[in-house]
Formats: C-alpha cells, structure tokens, sequence
C-alpha cells in the first residue's frame, strides 16, 4: 500500500509562549487507506499533532500539505472542507436528540432556509451504519445508548461529510476490550473500504499494535517512531513512551507488601447486594486488599460501587468495619472513610476550583454543620497532599490547570489520606489517563493498600487489574461469574472468562 | 523543598523520584505582580461598581449634600427591605438556585403580620411572622426537592400561591397598623442611624456567618458541580433546603419592616424584590450559574443599586428613567461579568501554558478540540 501519503507534516514546530516546544519539527506522511496510530505520553505532542491537523491550531513553522499541496486550517470548518474529520473522546452528543438528528447536527452543507429533509438523513444514516457493526437504530435517542453505541453515532457523525482523513482521539479510552477491538475492524475496513486515512490517537500500545498498519510515536514533541505496526514490537514502544518496562504492567507488587498484615476488622462484606443491574452480589474485602471487578460494559460493576458508595438505591447488606452501611446517606459513608472516585473529572472533581479547595471538600463535612469552615488547615492538608504525593501542580492553581493525570491523582491521593480504616472505590479512576500519570497513581493504590486501606477497584483495562488487584471477581450481567486470585490474575486469563463465558451461553 | 522519603515500595523508588523532582519549581508570585493580576483578572468584575462609584462622586460634586451621613442612612433605610431578602436570594444563587417567590413571602407576611400585631401584639406577632416565613421557606423546599421542579418555575409558582394568599388575607384595603409601635422602633435613632439599619447590618453579618461555616462553604460546591460535591461526601439536599428556609425567614423580616414603614400590611409588598435581590447580589459579582460570589459583594452591590437610585434623584431625573437606567447597569453588570470569567479562563490557560517545559509538557497539552469542547459546555450551563 505505498501510495503517495494524502496529509503530510513538513517540519511543523509547534511553539507556545513564551518558549515550550510542543512539537520540534515533525515530518510525517499519512496515507490512505491505512490506520495510522499516533502513540506518545501526554505532552509528546500528539494532541498538539491531531489540532493542527484539525484546524484548531495552527503550526508555528513548517507547513501541513494536503495532497502535496501546502494548506492553511485556520479554523476547523477549513479543516471539514478539506475532508478531514475528528472524533472526540469526550463525544459532544446530545442526549436528547435521536442518532439521525445528532449526525446532521451542525452541518452546513444544507442551506440555511432549507425544510430539513428527515428522510434523506436518514437514508444516508443508514447508508453508513451498515459499514458499522452493531450500529444504533436512526431513531433511538442517544441518551439511551451505551457509551460503545455513542461512539458508533460519533464515527457515523463523522463519516457523513465524506471525509478522506478521519482524526480519532482516544476514541476508545471508555470501552471494554471486546469493543475497543470491535472497533478497530471498524476503523481498518473503513480505512480499506472507503481509502479513508486514519489517525488513531491511543494510551494503549497493544491496540496501536493489534489495530492499526502503522505505527507513529512522539517523545517531547520529536518523531521517534514510524514503522508498519507488524515490524513493531511492544517493548519498542514502551521506551519511547518513557514508561520504561519496570513500570507498566508485567511488574508483580514487591514481596514486602504482600506479607503485610492487614488490620483486623476493617473489611467490608457485601451480602446478597440488589441494586439495578445486580442480583445477589457477595464478596467481600480485607484491608491491606486490592480487589479487581471486571466484565464487559452492562456487567454492573459500575452499578455495584455506586451501590457500595451509596450513590444509588440498593438492598442487601453492607457492612464495612463493623457496622452496616445499608441506609447510610453517601456523606455518612464518606466520613466512615468510604470513598467514592469515579474515572470522569469533571463528575469527580470542581475543575474551576483550586487543587487544595478540591481536596479541603472531601473533609469539609467532617467539622459540625453550623461551624466555621476551618481555612487555614485545610490550606495546610492541601499543600501536604500536593507535595506528599507528587502532584505537579500548585495547591493554589486551579484544577483545570492540571493535567488529566494530575488530576486524577489529586482525586485518589486525597481518598487515600482520609485515614485507616479505608475503602477506596476506584471506578475506573485512570480512565483516559496516559501512560506515565497511571503509573504515578497506581503507585499511589499501592502504597495505600500497604497501609491498610481496602480497595475495590472497577477498570476496563484489564492490565491495570493485573498490575494491582490481589483478586478480581469477572462479572457478567449482575453476577460473578468467576473469582481469579494472584498469581492466577492475568490479562489472558481476565480476556478469557469473559469470552469463555460468553462462548458458553451462546 | 527537600526531597521527601515517600512510602512507596522499594520497586518504584524511580517513580517517587521523579514525583519529587518535578514538584520543584518556583510558582510563588511577587506581590506587585500579584497586585497587577488581581487587577487584570478584575479590572471587567469591578468595572461596573467602578462607574457607580464614579458617579456618586460626579453627583458629590454638583450637590455636596450627596455625601452626608443623613443621606447614606436614607439610602440605607430605603434599601434595607430588599436587602435583607437579597441575602437570602444570594445564598441560594451561591448553590445555583433561585427563589422568585421572596416578594410572595414578604407580603404574606407583611398582611399576616399587621393582623397578628393588631390581634396579639407585637411581642407575639414576631415569631408568629417569622414562622409563616419558614414554613414558606420548607413549601418551597418541598416542591423543588421532593416533587424535583427546577427552582426557577416551583418558586415561580408559589410566589404567586403566596402573594395571593396576602391578597385573601388582606381583602380590599391595607391592613392598617392601630399601635405605631413597630414604626417607632425600626425608626428610633441609636446614634443618629435608625434602628431598622442595625438590623439590616445584623442580617448581612447573619449572612456573611453562615456564608463562612460548613453549610455555607457547601453552597458554592453544590452550586459549581454538585456531582462532585456528593462524591465528596457533600449532604446535598440538606445543604441546599437549608438557605431557603433562610431566605424564607429574611423575607418574613423583611415584611416585618415594611409593615413598620408603611405602618400598614400591604399584599403588593415586595412585587420586585425578586429581581431587585438577584440584580443586587450579580452586581456585587455573585455568579448567576452558582458557585461563585460573596455575601460582602452582594452587600455592596445591593447599596450601589440604592446609590444609583438615590444619585438620580439628587440630579433631577424622572424615576421612570431611573428604571430604565437601573437596568442597563444590571444588564452591563452581567456582561461585564460573563466576560470577566472568560478573560479568567485564558489568563488562567495562559499560566498553564507559561510554566517550565518540563511541567508543561503534561500540563499544557489538553485534548483535541479543547477550545470547543470548554466554549460548548459553558454555554450549556443553565
């Protein structure tokens, strides 16, 4: 497939003031017809890479030629009109509009004072979704899909202006394995199909490796890698990214902390847990224990740990360190050290407010009501927090300054020193976290887990579970379905139950 | 900072190093550029109150007068009502939320009030008053927070449930007060101020109390993300009863104090206090999203409205423009607001932007179409 590439970086430089170099001369080719997977630790410039691609900035030097020819983007309708597309990982959808309605929304193509022609959209609509497996009805509103079904909506979104570049960022950072590899056949036959370019921005390595022709990685801003995805091995990549082997996955926890002690009655039991989309949920958690939850989207993990959290109505019983949880309102669980944090920063987090007035409202409520806040130790927690624990970042600085990663880990690290005992509920805490920013909060998990702290972690990458969890219970549609203890825990072993298990129902 | 020994396993010593290393930069700020910060991140917030100030010191000069005591206290005096109920109302717009029937709460208690001084007296018509306002203050609670109807509308319709219950209660006539004693309290000068000023003062320290407990801290994380602040063990629905329950009690008081004024119950009390409140506590830079303001701002942005009503008189102009002029202010006020928070929003991405290299290259690469993605999801914000 050597054809000659349809977009290519010459030199681009990409400088911010007053003097960071985001990208440092990138020259780069993109062909047609292939995917094209663009790797790179957050910070290497790759999402710097996917704005100047589409229109959202514009390089400071060095030039972006579109068949050969050099182009300016000004703005990202430029970029549309040049038949480049993108498909944002945060899915700006609206729920309460049908998927026809969302893939017409927007376009200018049709003319202003035009009647909207429902029926020709939704022809095309359905013209597209039949290159797209499993694709959502035209008529069903997108609040009622699965994130997996939105993001089918978004990439049939994006193919219905017929582009000949299609940017996908992170787009699959929310889905389960199965489906993260469901669409990436997706991605390869659209790219085979229609000689469609794809720029597929991704944290995981195994699938830029698995799901993609060609492999392109950055490090601070310069092009260290790119070469066809079958000459690649993972270990190339890894370097590159700066992880570096230790840190990623395959690393068992240091045998000092698996001989620790844990404290004795800080546990939680689940009891025959009923919430919506579980049935008669038991297990149960020591402290000192990280305990994995994994199965396929819809297999009410999620569901359980906000039941556990109190944030959705459940029965049965939950008793952590001695005393029943059932009944108890979220703010009570949360003073008993059970602490909720969910992957999404924005539902986790006041991104307009500073990093330590983000911390000081996890322990707002352990003063009185009616008592004057206290300030200046709160100040005082929040700096030891930042500083303890390696947030890059200023505890007065907002948030939003932050990087996801640090973000993230100013969400667990103040979980965590809430005090022993304590029950971490992670919900997929390092969601659309790169690869470094995982690492810093995985060993955040560990050391809080050496501590004494009990941890009940839900991720849908099954590598993390395997990096952390001393077990982990494989779900499915509200139930175990099997229990994996260290060292049996695996990624094949996780990926297995859960295809086995469905092979064995079908 | 000196490297901190981290507990973290033996196994990850490289990552603890590295944590601490990049913790190593100077974020400190000089206090003359902290002062030129301050005054490039406010200079659109205070531009507004700005121009008032100018004007009531242009006024000052054409009639001297303008500056007595004598005048801020009629300024005061005039305002207070509406104030009283504006601290309230600005608690409530700290949470994200509005209550647009403390004009029916003020009336119902202001008829209720002048029958119950005339019946029972004053010394028992007080918490009789201050009742009506709190059980007021729970209605509302409960058809915003049990029957899930968005403030706006559920307050929206018991303000008019409430002002015509005062209408009933009232029949065609004022209710004329037959023992002045309420007006002469509120009126009696404690060191040449009358007395309804210490009261108004004593409800905005009221307000400034609560705004500063536990409670209070509260309102501004339900307001600005209130999925956030149940994660973070934040009593949601506790937090934010409690200032309409508040609210419901200032605009009992607030009654109470025109019943003195007019010596007379009316059941037209208070008609534009709802926007008088909302218009004072947003010229005072209270966000009308939520999450964000103060009660000292509201304070001021409740007298500067007095202001510009009391400088327009001082130089002849006819009330009817007044209000036309009033809310022009209100409207820049917002504007100037709405703007003053975007500019926060580039100067804070610029900072992120202007750190070393090697935090900003974490920091300083959002995602893929961030610029849209943050202008969408603030106009989305009701």
């Amino acid at each position: 497939m050597l054809t000659a590439p349809i977009l290519q970086f010459d030199a681009v430089v990409k400088t911010y003031p007053p003097n960071i170099r985001a990208l440092r001369g990138v020259t780069l080719g993109i062909r047609a017809g292939e995917v094209t997977a663009l790797l790179g630790a957050n910070g290497a410039g790759k999402s710097t890479l996917a704005r100047i691609v589409t229109g959202v900035e514009q390089p400071t030097s060095g030039s972006l030629l579109i068949d050969g020819k050099p182009v300016r983007l000004w703005r990202p309708s430029d970029a549309n009109r040049m038949g480049i597309a993108a498909v944002h990982q945060e899915l700006p959808l609206l729920p309460n509009l049908t998927a026809v309605e969302n893939t017409t929304l927007g376009q200018t193509s049709q003319r202003f004072f035009a009647i909207w022609t429902a029926t020709a959209a939704r022809r095309r609509y359905i013209e597209l979704a039949r290159g797209i497996p499993n694709a959502p009805p035209p008529d069903v509103l997108v609040g009622t899909l699965s994130v997996a079904q939105r993001q089918k909506v978004a990439f049939i979104r994006a193919l219905s202006t017929s582009p000949r570049a299609l940017v996908v960022d992170e787009g699959t950072s929310s889905l389960s394995i199965e489906e993260r590899q469901e669409m990436q056949a997706v991605l390869r036959r659209l790219a085979a199909e229609r000689r469609l370019a794809v720029i597929y921005i991704t944290h995981f390595i195994a699938d830029a490796l698995a799901g993609s022709d060609r492999i392109v990685a950055l490090r601070d801003g310069a092009l260290m890698l790119d070469k066809p995805s079958s000459q690649t091995r993972y270990a190339d990549v890894l370097e590159i990214l700066g992880g570096g082997p230790r840190n990623v996955g395959q690393h068992a926890r240091p045998e000092a902390m698996m001989t620790a002690q844990p404290a004795a009655g800080a546990r939680l039991d689940v009891e025959g847990l009923n919430c919506e989309g579980v049935a008669a949920m038991s297990f149960s958690v020591n402290a000192g224990e990280c305990v994995g939850l994994y199965g396929p989207p819809g297999c009410g993990a999620n569901e359980t740990l906000r039941a556990i959290a109190g944030l959705a109505p459940h029965q049965g019983s939950l008793r952590w360190n001695g005393a029943e949880l059932q009944g108890m309102a979220t703010p009570k669980r949360v003073r008993r050290n059970v602490v909720y944090c969910n992957g999404d920063r924005a539902k986790n987090l006041v991104l307009q407010w500073t990093v330590g007035r983000n911390i000081g409202l996890l322990y707002l409520f352990r003063q009185p009501l009616l008592a004057l806040a206290a300030r200046r130790s709160a100040q005082a927690r929040a700096r030891a927090i930042v500083r303890d624990f390696g947030v890059v970042g200023n505890a007065d600085e907002p948030i939003r300054n932050l990087s996801g990663g640090n973000q993230q880990k100013v969400a667990v690290a103040r979980a965590v020193s809430v005090g022993t005992p304590m029950l971490l509920i992670g919900d997929d805490p390092t969601r659309g976290v790169d690869i470094v920013g995982r690492s810093h909060i995985h060993a955040l998990v560990r050391e809080a887990t050496a501590k004494g702290a009990a941890i009940l972690l839900y991720s849908t990458d099954p590598e993390e579970l395997v990096t952390l969890c001393d077990r982990v219970l494989v779900l499915r549609d509200g139930t175990i379905i099997q229990q994996l203890q260290r060292p049996n825990v695996s990624v094949s072993a996780l990926e297995g139950e859960v295809q086995g298990g469905r092979h064995a129902r079908a | 900072m000196p490297a901190r020994d981290l507990d973290i396993p033996s196994g990850n010593h490289r990552i603890a190093n590295r944590m601490t290393d990049t913790t190593e930069f100077d974020t400190s700020i000089a206090t003359p550029a902290r002062a030129y910060r301050w005054v490039q991140t406010n200079s659109l917030r205070i531009a507004v109150p700005a121009c008032i100030v100018v004007m009531a010191i242009g006024v000052a000069f054409v009639n001297p007068r303008f500056l007595s005591v004598r005048n801020f206290s009629a300024i005061l005096y005039g305002v207070a009502p509406a104030g009283i109920v504006g601290m309230g109302m600005a608690l409530l717009l700290f949470s994200g939320r509005f209550d647009l029937s403390v004009g029916g709460i003020a009336a119902l208690s202001a008829v209720a009030g002048a029958r119950a001084i005339n019946a029972y007296g004053l010394i028992n018509a007080i918490p009789l008053v201050l009742a009506i306002g709190i059980v007021c203050g729970c209605v509302n609670s409960f058809v915003i927070f049990r029957l899930k109807v968005n403030s706006f509308v559920a307050t929206l319709g018991t303000g008019y449930a409430f002002s015509g219950t005062a209408a009933v209660l009232s029949g065609q006539s004022p209710v004329s007060l037959k023992d002045l004693a309420l007006s002469d309290i509120l009126n009696a000068a404690v060191a040449g101020v009358p007395l309804v000023i210490y009261l108004y003062v004593a409800i905005v320290l009221l307000a400034f109390w609560y705004s500063h407990t536990v409670a209070g801290r509260a309102l501004y994380a339900v307001g600005a993300n209130e999925e956030a602040a149940r994660y973070a063990g934040v009593p949601v629905t506790l937090v934010s009863v409690l200032p309409f329950v508040i609210t419901g009690a200032f605009c009992a008081v607030a009654g109470l104090v025109t019943v003195g004024y007019n010596a007379a119950g009316l059941a037209t009390t208070g008609s534009d206090w709802p926007l008088t409140a909302i218009a004072g506590a947003v010229i005072g830079g209270v966000s009308i999203t939520g999450g964000d303001g103060s009660i000292i701002g509201a304070f001021i942005g409740m007298i500067l409205i007095g202001v510009v009503q009391n400088a327009l008189v001082f130089i002849d102009i006819d009330t009817n423009y007044q209000t036309i002029i009033l809310g022009i202010v209100i409207i820049l006020a917002v504007t100037t607001d709405i703007l003053a928070r975007k500019r926060l929003l580039q100067l804070g991405a610029r900072r992120a932007d202007a750190k070393p290299p090697a935090d900003a290259s974490i920091a300083g690469a959002p995602a893929l179409f961030d610029v849209v993605a943050s202008r969408s999801s603030e106009e989305s914000k009701p």
